[in-house]
């Protein structure tokens, strides 16, 4: 072998493996000379436009789109004026489907290009899908992230011992914190929770384990400037980004609500003791007069004799009111339910021992513990009431009729007395008249008779206006007065005590007729040796008393006498008692206030 | 002076067929005084009674031709003894006295029979004569 054929062989070789090395390229290469003609085209041909052996040969201009055959002579010009591979990236329609070319142009000579070509359509989608990923995640994270800081509700993330990691926004704003390195690291609750339920946190947070149910704890925390807040905390297990066990603790503000319903408890409570205490009796009904499960008060079970248990249930005017008044109470019942307003009426009711009772009652619209309008029924006994106003009544009655009496005995002994002697009077002195001329000393013995009888008259007539109203009561007092009446008195006695100063005149005039009624009932029936009488001024009252040694046995309800004592003292507010049992002598005791 | 005593005199005078008076009167003293005057005046004061039963027996007694009755008696009232004295056709004479007014009674003096009503302090013979059927 020659050197010239051993020189061919070595460039064939090399000629060879080069060829192989293009064949190798999965790009396509393509040679074109600076006119724009094809000269060469390998590789991998899937890109081009038309066959391989159509376009060799033929020019640029023949097989690109203006535009393009532009682009690419340029950059081959710019390839071949700098000596150095310049890169293009163009679009071509192959086979109906827009395709992406990178060409990376190098010259070859000065006027030959090699072209290597890339189909880049596949690697540029999948940018284009990761750059479109990338803003969804980005979009996503943002999103998460307003949602996590504006939403109302402390996020807090913690490490395993519930040392702060970072917290939201909310949290911030709630507590006042910044969320930085100055509580960073440091344990949700030193940091938030109140000092009393910290404790109670930790081993909230401590019990936290993948795969259970949240811890949840409704504890107290502390502003940063020390105001108090009421937080509803679920903690739960989390896997962080880098895959590590963290806690985090959403935490609801529940400060408003929970005093709120605190509030409502203390209403519920301050009614349910005020319906405990008031003396009123009180019940929830049913619209059709069962009485509802909210039950009775214990005024009602006082009354009553029925608590909740016999009550709840039955019809109340079957439980309580009086049998003759179901039908009206009904009535009024059915009219307050109707009427939607307060409803009064008035029944008396039976109490389980069978004693009646006058009740007041109101009936008005309430809205249960179940949330359904029923009627509250509020009753006041006035039994008591009544039973003083008839008293009262009977009082006036007896004071009138008294009155009347007096009346009527004052015109008897007027018409019995000093009238008769008057009358008589009268006729002696016509009758002397008519004798004076014929038998003068006649006439004077009739005017003498009648002198006598006008002396009579007179003293009768002072001690009639004497028991009217005695006038040593009213100009000398009440002192004096009985001193009078005790010169006067069937037995003797003895005045122990009188006030120094004057007390106002009712009292004084209901004191001399107590103790004037008192002396005259000792010289009627208490065959006494000897009585006593005291008047003494004590806390505004005067307290009358007198007392005798006789057979006793006086009894207030027997005779008019000692029961119109008790109605004038009790019409000034006082009270007169009797004791007089019998062969103990007689004491009664009048208490008049003065200072009313 | 003059007047009454002709005023006297002339009522005596028209009844003289009927001077016998019983008193019924509760009162001693008006009893006593009424008689005197009575007496003075030319009647004859026959009885005396101080309730209503006892002048229901004087007047079944002594039959006088007036009876002087008080209104108000301890048993019964003057009424009712005038009822009791002037009924079942009766002719004797009955005048009522009191020391109240006439007008306080009413009607109750002309239902009872009676022949009328003076009062105690106007009593006169005069006055009753005024009165007799």
């Amino acid at each position: 072998m020659s050197a010239n054929d051993s020189g061919l062989d070595e460039l064939r070789r090399n000629e060879a493996r080069l060829q192989a090395l293009l064949d190798a390229i999965p790009d396509l290469m393509i040679r074109f000379d600076r006119d724009g003609t094809y000269t060469d085209i390998t590789g991998n041909t899937s890109g081009l436009v038309r066959s391989r052996e159509e376009m060799i040969g033929g020019n640029v201009r023949d097989f690109l789109p203006q535009h393009v055959v532009d682009r690419v002579m340029s950059c081959a010009e710019r390839a071949i004026a700098s000596k150095s591979t310049q890169t293009l990236e163009y679009e071509l329609d192959v086979g109906g489907e827009r395709r992406l070319f990178e060409a990376r142009m190098t010259p070859s000579s000065g006027d030959e290009i090699v072209s290597i070509v890339r189909d880049i359509t596949p690697a540029h989608r999948l940018e284009r899908e990761l750059a479109e990923r990338l803003r969804e995640v980005q979009h996503e994270q943002a999103f998460t992230r307003t949602v996590v800081n504006t939403a109302p509700i402390v996020l807090l993330l913690c490490d395993e011992d519930g040392a702060i990691i970072r917290f939201n926004d909310t949290a911030e704003r709630l507590t006042g914190y910044p969320d930085d390195e100055r509580v960073w690291g440091r344990l949700v609750s030193q940091v938030f929770v109140h000092p009393e339920d910290s404790a109670a946190f930790d081993t909230a947070v401590q019990r936290v384990k993948p795969g259970r149910l949240p811890e949840e704890i409704e504890c107290r925390w502390l502003t940063k400037t020390g105001e108090e807040l009421i937080m509803d905390c679920t903690i739960n297990h989390v896997l962080d980004g880098q895959g590590l066990h963290r806690r985090i603790v959403a935490g609801l503000d529940v400060t408003e609500r929970e005093r709120a319903r605190l509030e409502v408890v203390r209403q519920r409570d301050l009614l349910g003791v005020v319906a405990r205490a008031t003396p009123n009796l009180l019940f929830v009904a049913e619209p059709d007069g069962r009485i509802a499960w909210e039950g009775v008060n214990p005024a009602f079970e006082a009354v009553t004799g029925h608590d909740d248990k016999s009550a709840c249930g039955r019809e109340f005017w079957e439980l309580v009111v009086a049998p003759e008044q179901i039908d009206a109470v009904r009535v009024e019942f059915d009219a307050s339910v109707e009427s939607g307003e307060v409803h009064p009426f008035s029944a008396e009711l039976v109490t389980q021992a069978g004693e009646r009772r006058t009740i007041d009652w109101t009936s008005r619209p309430l809205v249960g513990l179940d949330s359904r309008t029923k009627q509250l029924l509020c009753g006041v006994d006035v039994t008591e009431r009544e039973r003083h106003l008839q008293e009262i009544r009977a009082s006036r009655a007896r004071l009138v009729e008294a009155q009347d009496a007096e009346r009527r005995r004052l015109e008897r002994n007027l018409h019995d007395g000093a009238q008769q002697r008057l009358v008589s009077l009268s006729l002696a002195l016509r009758l002397a008249q008519a004798k004076l001329a014929a038998d003068p000393e006649g006439a004077g013995d009739i005017l003498g008779a009648a002198g006598d009888e006008l002396t009579l008259a007179l003293a009768e007539l002072r001690e009639l206006a004497r028991g009217i109203h005695p006038a040593m009561l009213t100009d000398r007092g009440l002192g004096a007065a009985v001193e009078s009446l005790a010169t006067r008195a069937p037995v003797p006695i003895e005045v122990t005590a009188m006030p120094d100063e004057r007390l106002p005149a009712p009292v004084e005039a209901a004191a001399f007729y107590v103790i004037s009624e008192a002396l005259a009932n000792i010289g009627k029936y208490a065959q006494a040796s000897v009585a006593r009488i005291s008047v003494t001024s004590v806390d505004g009252h005067a307290v009358v008393e007198i007392a005798d040694d006789g057979v006793g046995g006086a009894d207030l309800g027997r005779g008019t006498g000692l029961r119109g004592l008790v109605d004038r003292v009790e019409a000034l507010d006082g009270r007169l008692e009797v004791e007089s049992p019998v062969g103990e002598g007689t004491r009664i005791v009048a208490e008049i206030p003065w200072n009313r | 002076v003059w007047l009454a005593v002709y005023d006297l005199t002339h009522r005596c005078a028209t009844i003289e067929n009927v001077t016998s008076v019983l008193i019924v009167d509760d009162h001693p003293s008006f009893r006593a005084s009424a008689r005197a005057l009575l007496e003075a005046e030319g009647f004859d004061v026959i009885g005396e009674a101080a309730d209503g039963e006892s002048a229901l027996q004087a007047a079944h007694r002594l039959h006088p031709d007036v009876v002087l009755l008080d209104v108000q008696l301890p048993d019964r009232t003057g009424f009712e003894v005038a009822a009791l004295l002037t009924g079942n056709g009766s002719r004797v004479n009955v005048v009522l006295v009191s020391s109240r007014d006439c007008c306080d009674y009413g009607p109750l003096v002309e239902e009872s029979g009676a022949n009328g009503f003076v009062p105690k302090a106007e009593l006169s013979g005069a006055r009753i004569a005024a009165l007799l059927r």
